[in-house]
């Protein structure tokens, strides 16, 4: 074990027997379980911990918490790698490794500390002012700069972790552990509520954890620790720790990360048991205990190392039992630097002194600290701080009169830790995040909660309230008032009797008085972790900026990954002096979630590899694996693409597989494809109002084909519909198509047309459906079945016969999206392989052929089929598509059937389908190609038109294309250029169908 | 560890090449997961006049629930309700088929849409003391049982499929109505999400 | 993320449902008769109001049906939801 210089040999929270060693930029050290990173290295006199952002300036330790802005470090390496991680809240574990960030070649020496001496040329606004110039230059700056000021580098490798996320509802949510926010849990449970108390530490208590005051009889954290006993004691009460709240949603939903081995060493991780967890919590009643963050003051060189919130140095004292140096000076506006003191000097700390900007300070803390024998010195400031890369000691002088300036001669105290208050800010990110307005509190000199607007309770600090009884009284009030509006009968607990010292005025200072204007002497940091002084606020003001919004733009001001929870008020104070407006006036940001930073793990959970995405498979799925068959993705869908065999490249298997339609028979698996079950009396009637055209005299057993519009008039899906009985019919829509075409028709029939009597129900996969096309496929058919006549006559192109395939009950479709004599057979789903091997044994003397959705494609482009979505894109309408035939003229009403008509509708230079014959006939223009009117050198190039289907077609024996051609429909035999990645190709204009124009191979 | 059991199925089911993974666990999980057998499962869609009500309990011996997200149950039969005119009806008896043609007869006089639905739908069985938290981490539901007991029923989504689900017992028993073409991506999800409780489990 | 109380099945969060957009739009009986504006005031013109907004949703994951909400667009509050033919409540934002 070696030493820790700066360990108490007593107390804190840490566990003594149980040592750990971890390595920091390199270097081993030790420290104990119940260690921050922070807390460990400040144990073992590391001062120094990273470089800031823009001027590399070196930095320590500032806070104990989330709102630190310096101690940035990067943990681990490789697969755990992680960026951005604030020291003093990562928990130490055997065996971590860290190194610091923003900084090279190391944190001693920096290579981009130059910039420091440059810092005029890097005032507010710089990126947008220095280097817009030339413009072209700016890739080249952006190279450097980003180097420069990287944060961390995110690994290359997959998360070898594991996250999850819960969904859990409850009556009482309370954020927080602190007094108030136990006090409430408690009351809210003893009342039987169901409540959910969460807390970013590791244990219960909140600033009762470096508390010295009793509850009760009980040092403060004895109570905490009843408490919490108590509430997990109560069957529906959770305690969730090490789990950050870090977005309020709509309607009380709060979000959650919680840690649940970050804690642990590398090797205890296990990938079966969760890193983290995410939470969705939607609670009845929000209380928000969150707390408040000590604010710094504003004074020259306030960012050198050993430079701290007093809270954070009595944390580390109390908690921790480090000494974060060796003699501490304080500089303040307010009691709370007074505690620390005392607690710093009963810890056997020297404390050089209290530097208070208030006089004739008087109460009681201010008695205990002169009684201690710690000078204070009153009505004075801090005007400098000395030390290269840590803090030796301040300058101090006395305010002048009117407060506003510093008068008479500076005096040296010496120290290496400056704790600072300039007092305290709620913690309000929650509230704001909830959509409450914040209110400007003049005599705290904070934003406190105003009135909630959803179901929430603020209390204890967070409500601006800093006396540890007041906590708890709210926190029990509140308890009880949300249990009570949740539906429990609640009681308020007994308050605990808690002695604690008056608190006096404090007094309101942000940027203190100096001798030098803020531009001279050192820089004045407002926001720490990016660089902004209190000089770049004026500058925005003086260059005109208003609004709060703008400043944080124009400064950077909060927008780091800290997102000001130092910075935010004392900008604002800054920027009230600069402008002559209050702060009230001037308002706040909007504070955005996450509160602290959250890991894509956590917000991606377990939605990875095989459960990235509900993969839909068919009846016979299997058959196709089995077969070799490539699969394309059709929304969720797996479907087969195309079957190579024998090192068949893919043009070659769909040439194959092609032929083999147009010459013997093959076979497609068409499960997906939509099937709503449409009953009632009014069918028909829905079918002409959804359908363009008209279903009056279809008859029993007939099929018909259907262009289904929107309002505006364009074809959103298409389909056969099938006429079962008078008050039954069928409807298949395009694969994927039927929960929209589904929505649809319910949207109508309940929302619009109440009266029509029509039951839609999707079906789509309570059947198999086996599609098998090409000359043969009759002869196919037959062998397979007794009951069904498949003769011609009997069983004409566009109709359905019920009867039995392969021993299974099936409905038999003639209809076909190949141009060949084609049939799709239907039959339940967990008989469709029995078919798939009927069809499959049976048609082996025809050779038969299984083929793919490539191959479909090809046979329907062939054939001028549109696929809705390919050769339409919500843009176009039946006749842009030369579909006039199927658009009724005797209907007078149908949905989209108005829009028709329209002046923008009806202009003959709409793009229009057209087939394209490219002049050479073994060339495949690519989808997307560009039809151009005339040719440029290069892009742009004014175009009339676009490519939408393209392939090889086998049995035409040449590539075809079909594309939406400005006024294409009058165009035909005309040649156009066809601008194609880059090639110039010529084509001329045709009908888009290129195969049996009359239709006799699919009517045979 | 959870349990999982694999319904006998002669059919040809989504779920039929789904197996353990025999993942370990670090703490016990109380979980059994099991593919059912659907039988008899029929679609009925109709308005529930008083009329149509009886003749469904008259061929059935089971009412049609009424009541929003209700379950009615007779020895043989459940009929969950999924919205204000449409059920889900399972009979244990006998096959899809044969179960429309008997709701198909007892809504004959009726303007009603009866679909045998027995392929299109995968049963997965969530059962054990820990069915809950196993369920919680995809599906936004309350099933707290304050909320949510035996003889309740709810259309909603787990992970990212669509479920009806019906709680049978206080074990608690979850059945997950699902589509089949969904039932593969629910199963391999509910076993990973049974895989681990740690963290997710309250304190003891 | 919202969470909507189906007049059926009670509240439920907003995965299960989708949007339709604004509500009590009713079709024109006779558009033949309509003007070009008239017919795309109907189609493509919508109110967009900042405040109280009555608009349609589905549940469609749930009970299938459709329904009216009144939502407040600047709090997001859902003031009511009620059933196709209903009338909307009387709500001001
Ligand atoms: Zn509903």
């Amino acid at each position: 074990m070696k030493q820790q210089p700066y360990r108490l040999p007593t107390g804190g929270r840490i566990e003594r027997n149980r040592p750990i060693s971890f390595v920091y930029d390199g270097r081993p050290y030790d420290g104990f379980i119940g260690d921050t990173l922070a807390s460990a290295l400040l144990a073992n006199g590391v001062r120094l911990v990273g470089r800031s952002f823009k001027y590399h300036r070196p930095r320590g330790v500032m806070t104990a918490g989330s709102n630190e802005p310096n101690a940035i470090v990067q943990l681990e390496t490789g697969a755990y790698a992680e960026p951005n991680t604030r020291a003093t809240q990562v928990e130490l574990y055997d065996g971590l490794t860290a190194a610091s960030q923003n900084c090279w070649p190391s944190v001693g020496f920096d290579f981009g500390a130059w910039t420091s001496h440059f810092s005029d040329l890097f005032p507010a606004g710089f990126y947008y002012k220095t280097f817009m110039w030339p413009r072209s230059a700016w890739m080249r700056y952006e190279y450097f700069i980003r180097r420069m000021a990287g944060l961390g580098s995110s690994p290359r490798v997959p998360d070898p972790d594991r996250y999850e996320k819960m969904h859990t509802h409850c009556d009482v949510l309370v954020v927080g552990s602190g007094p108030a926010g136990l006090s409430a849990a408690l009351a809210a449970g003893r009342a039987g509520a169901r409540v959910i108390l969460v807390d970013e530490q590791n244990e219960v208590g909140g600033s009762l954890l470096e508390e010295t005051i009793a509850i009760g009889n009980d040092p403060a954290m004895s109570w905490a620790n009843k408490v919490r006993e108590e509430l997990i004691a109560l069957p529906e009460t959770r305690v969730l720790l090490r789990s950050t709240a870090y977005g309020y949603y709509d309607h009380n939903l709060v979000m959650i990360s919680q840690r649940v081995s970050d804690h642990l060493g590398l090797s205890e991780r296990s990938t079966d048991i969760p890193r983290q967890i995410l939470w969705k919590v939607r609670a009845k009643e929000v209380v928000l205990a969150t707390g408040a963050h000590e604010r710094p003051l504003i004074f020259p060189d306030n960012d050198r190392p050993g430079v701290m919130l007093a809270s954070a140095a009595r944390s580390y004292v109390n908690r921790y039992a480090v000494k974060p140096g060796s003699s501490a000076i304080f500089f303040t506006n307010n009691d709370s630097a007074y505690k620390a003191a005392l607690d710093m000097h009963a810890a056997g700390m020297r404390v050089s002194g209290i530097i208070d900007v208030r006089s004739d300070i008087s109460g009681s803390w201010a008695q205990s600290v002169r009684d201690a024998g710690i000078p204070i010195f009153e009505n004075q400031v801090v005007v400098a701080t000395h030390g290269k890369s840590g803090l030796k000691g301040v300058s101090v002088m006395k305010l002048n009169p009117s407060g506003d300036g510093v008068d008479g001669v500076t005096q040296r105290v010496h120290g290496d830790v400056l704790c600072m208050s300039g007092g305290w800010s709620p913690v309000v990110h929650l509230f704001s995040q909830s959509r409450g307005k914040l209110n400007f509190d003049v005599a705290k000199n904070c934003f406190v909660p105003g009135t909630p607007v959803q179901a929430s309770i603020t209390v204890g600090a967070c409500n601006g309230s800093f006396l540890l009884s007041d906590c708890l009284r709210e926190g029990f009030l509140a308890g009880t008032e949300a249990a009570k509006n949740a539906g429990f009968e609640a009681i308020v607990p007994d308050l605990p009797d808690v002695q604690e010292p008056e608190l006096t005025e404090e007094r309101a200072v942000w940027e203190t008085p100096n001798r030098l204007p803020s531009g001279r002497g050192g820089k004045r940091f407002i926001d720490f972790q990016n660089d902004v002084t209190s000089r770049d606020v004026e500058l925005a003001a003086r260059e005109g900026y208003l609004s709060v919004e703008h400043l944080k733009r124009y400064t950077t001001l909060g927008m780091g990954t800290d997102q000001g929870k130092l910075s935010n008020v004392n900008g604002l104070a800054v920027f009230s002096r600069c402008t002559g407006h209050d702060i009230p006036a001037l308002g706040v940001t909007t504070f955005r979630p996450p509160y602290t930073p959250v890991t894509f793990g956590v917000i991606g959970g377990r939605d990875v590899d095989h459960l990235f995405d509900p993969v839909r498979k068919t009846p016979m799925h299997e058959w196709h694996v089995s077969s070799g068959a490539l699969f394309e993705d059709v929304g969720q869908w797996k479907r087969p693409h195309y079957y190579p065999q024998d090192g068949e490249d893919m043009a070659a298997a769909v040439k194959r597989e092609c032929e083999a339609v147009g010459s013997t028979v093959g076979i497609a698996d068409a499960s997906t494809l939509g099937k709503l079950d449409l009953r009632g009396p009014d069918v028909k009637k829905l079918l002409n109002w959804v359908y363009t055209n008209a279903w009056n005299k279809l008859e029993t057993d007939r099929c018909r084909y259907g262009l289904m519009l929107g309002e505006n008039g364009m074809v959103f899906d298409d389909g056969v519909t099938t006429k079962l009985s008078d008050e039954h019919y069928l409807m298949s829509t395009t694969s994927g198509g039927a929960g929209h075409v589904h929505q649809w028709l319910e949207e109508w029939l309940q929302c619009e047309w109440l009266d029509m009597k029509v039951w839609v129900t999707n079906i789509t996969t309570q059947y198999a459906v086996a599609q098998i096309s090409g000359p043969r496929a009759r002869d196919l058919l037959a062998e397979l079945t007794s009951d069904i006549d498949v003769s011609p006559q009997a069983f004409p192109f566009m109709s359905m016969r019920c009867g039995t395939v392969a021993g299974i009950s099936a409905r038999v479709f003639r209809i076909s999206f190949s141009g060949e004599l084609s049939y799709e057979i239907n039959v339940p789903a967990n008989k469709g392989m029995a078919l798939w091997r009927a069809l499959m044994s049976c048609g082996q003397k025809y050779n038969i052929t299984p083929y793919g959705t490539e191959s479909m494609h090809v046979l329907r482009a062939e054939k001028g089929f549109i696929i809705v979505g390919e050769e339409t894109d919500g843009t176009v309408t039946p006749m842009d598509l030369g579909m006039d035939w199927i658009v009724s003229k005797a209907k007078k009403n149908f949905l989209g059937k108005r829009s028709l008509s329209r002046s923008d509708i009806i202009k003959s230079d709409r793009k229009q389908l057209v087939g394209l014959l490219t002049d050479n006939p073994d060339y495949v223009l690519g989808v997307g190609a560009q039809i151009v009117s005339q040719i440029n050198e290069s892009p742009p190039m004014p175009m009339e038109g676009h490519v939408t289907s393209s392939y090889y077609g086998p049995r035409v024996g040449r590539s075809i294309a079909m594309a939406l051609l400005s006024g294409g429909l009058k165009r035909q035999g005309e040649t156009v250029t066809v601008w194609d990645r880059g090639n110039i190709v010529r084509a001329k204009v045709s009908s888009p169908v290129f195969y049996d124009r009359d239709g006799d191979r699919m009517n045979a | 560890m959870p349990n999982k059991s694999v319904g006998e199925s002669k059919k040809q089911g989504a779920l039929d090449h789904c197996e353990h993974t025999g993942r370990p666990a670090y703490i016990e999980v109380g979980v059994t997961l099991t593919q059912m057998r659907p039988t008899g499962l029929v679609n009925v869609r109709v308005r529930p006049d008083n009329l149509a009500v009886e003749s469904i309990r008259n061929k059935l011996g089971c009412d049609l629930p009424t009541v929003p997200g209700t379950v009615e149950s007779s020895s043989d039969c459940h009929i969950l309700w999924i919205g204000p005119t449409e059920w889900l009806v399972t009979m244990s008896s006998c096959e899809g088929s044969v179960a429309s043609e008997v709701l198909s007869a007892a809504l004959a006089e009726f303007h009603a849409a009866v679909n045998d639905v027995s392929d299109s739908l995968h049963i997965i069985r969530v059962s054990g003391e820990d069915a809950r938290l196993v369920l919680e981490k995809g599906c936004s539901l309350d099933l707290h049982q304050r909320e949510f007991r035996p003889g309740r029923c709810a259309r909603s989504v787990i992970a990212k499929a669509t479920v009806l689900l019906h709680q049978t017992d206080d074990a608690p028993s979850f059945e997950l109505y699902v589509d089949r073409s969904y039932a593969e991506y629910l199963w391999r999800w509910l076993e990973d999400a049974a895989s681990t409780l740690v963290g997710v489990k309250r304190q003891e | 993320m919202f969470q909507i109380d189906c007049p059926f099945c009670g509240p439920r969060w907003q995965v299960e449902f989708v949007c339709g957009g604004e509500a009590h739009i009713e079709r024109p009986i006779n558009p033949d008769m309509l003007s070009d504006d008239e017919w795309a005031d109907y189609v493509f013109m919508r109110t967009n109001s900042k405040g109280m907004h009555y608009e349609r949703w589905c549940h469609i994951h749930g009970c299938r049906q459709w329904f009216n909400a009144a939502r407040d667009t600047v709090s997001d509050k859902i003031h009511a939801t009620y059933r196709m033919g209903e009338k909307p409540p009387e709500l001001s934002s």
